[in-house]
């Protein structure tokens, strides 16, 4: 299934984390997708969600979000933050971080929410 | 080979979901997850954990208690984790009996090795945290030479500093005490002299240096 025009089978998601090891768990999350993930710590996470050109970004800092948010809004892409000490999941809807589900951070939840927003339609207008 | 088994109590799915994740991919781990102590408890009871990897928020009553609990059930090397641990709890979690204290966003090749090396016998613990153990246990010196010197003082110059500590006036210290505000101006002098101090709040600071870790008393209280 084609995302874009000429794109991708599979879609392409970059989870930038801070704390790697939730970035194992979003990955094994998403097994319809491409996932490739980046330690936050590496810097200039725009550039490097614009180099990468993803379908979505998956983000579990307040930093990681706020470089998310830029650049999912000037793209039109979903936006997802794991934030975990306020157990938390954030959808980006019209440029607002709004909490979803009911169970906080689970795999099914992160699932749910980076599926449905890929492929229900759920793109930013 | 034989596998080690590692048991992960964390109140957090998703953190479970990474540790196993990684863990499996490695081969030579066995997982068992809990996501609360009683959980734990009972994985402890049925897989015989080599490891434990504990969060510090694990419910009820959090990791370091948790770590205490399994030390009575198992002989499991605990390691306890978190993301932003105050310096306090990892000296906590060592005196509990772990064997180690990771930062939850250690990478994953660190966790692995780390892993390997408290089952090899030795301590995990990340240089950042070391530096805190050490202030910490610089800390309990403090405490143990503040309490040395609180010693000193009478029963009743004791609640005199208790009562400053929390703010008071020797007016409110009179009242409370049912003595005269001339007696609390010569109690409090004679903790001073005694502590070898010259100001009311540094008495109070002593004190509450003395008794941090217990209930101490709050400056604001009155």
């Amino acid at each position: 299934m084609a995302l874009r025009p000429g794109g991708r089978a599979r879609p392409l998601v970059a989870v930038v984390c801070a704390v790697p090891l939730l970035g194992e768990a979003v990955a094994a999350a998403l097994e319809f997708a491409d996932v490739r993930t980046f330690a936050e710590g590496g810097g200039d996470v725009k550039g490097l969600l614009e180099s990468l050109d993803p379908d979505a970004v998956v983000v579990d800092s307040e930093t990681g979000a706020a470089a998310a948010e830029d650049f999912a809004q000037d793209h039109d892409l979903p936006a997802l933050y794991v934030a975990m000490r306020e157990l938390e999941l954030r959808l980006l809807r019209d440029g607002t971080w709004v909490r979803v589900g009911d169970d906080g951070p689970t795999p099914e939840a992160v699932r749910n929410a980076v599926a449905g927003a890929l492929f229900a339609g759920g793109r930013q207008q | 080979m034989s596998r080690t088994r590692i048991l992960v109590a964390d109140p957090l799915r998703i953190f479970r979901a990474g540790v196993r994740n990684l863990l499996e991919r490695e081969r030579d781990f066995h997982v068992v997850e809990a996501g609360d102590l009683d959980e734990a408890l009972a994985a402890a009871a049925q897989h015989v954990p080599d490891l434990a990897l504990i969060a510090l928020d694990l419910p009820p009553h959090g990791g370091v208690a948790a770590v205490r609990e399994l030390a009575q059930r198992c002989s499991a090397a605990a390691i306890v984790w978190s993301l932003d641990p105050p310096a306090h709890t990892v000296l906590a979690a060592v005196r509990a009996g772990a064997n180690g204290y990771l930062p939850k966003d250690i990478s994953p090749a660190d966790l692995v090795r780390s892993l390997r090396s408290v089952k090899r016998g030795e301590a995990a613990i990340t240089a950042d945290l070391t530096t805190a153990l050490i202030e910490a246990i610089r800390g309990l010196d403090e405490q143990a030479h503040a309490r040395g010197r609180a010693d000193t003082l009478s029963a009743r110059e004791r609640e005199v500093l208790d009562l400053v500590a929390r703010g008071a006036r020797n007016k409110q210290i009179a009242a409370a005490l049912t003595i005269s505000e001339f007696t609390v101006k010569r109690h409090v002098q004679n903790i001073l002299g005694k502590l070898g101090l010259r100001s009311r709040r540094a008495a109070a600071s002593l004190y509450r240096t003395a008794l941090a870790g217990e209930e101490a008393p709050s400056a604001a209280r009155g």
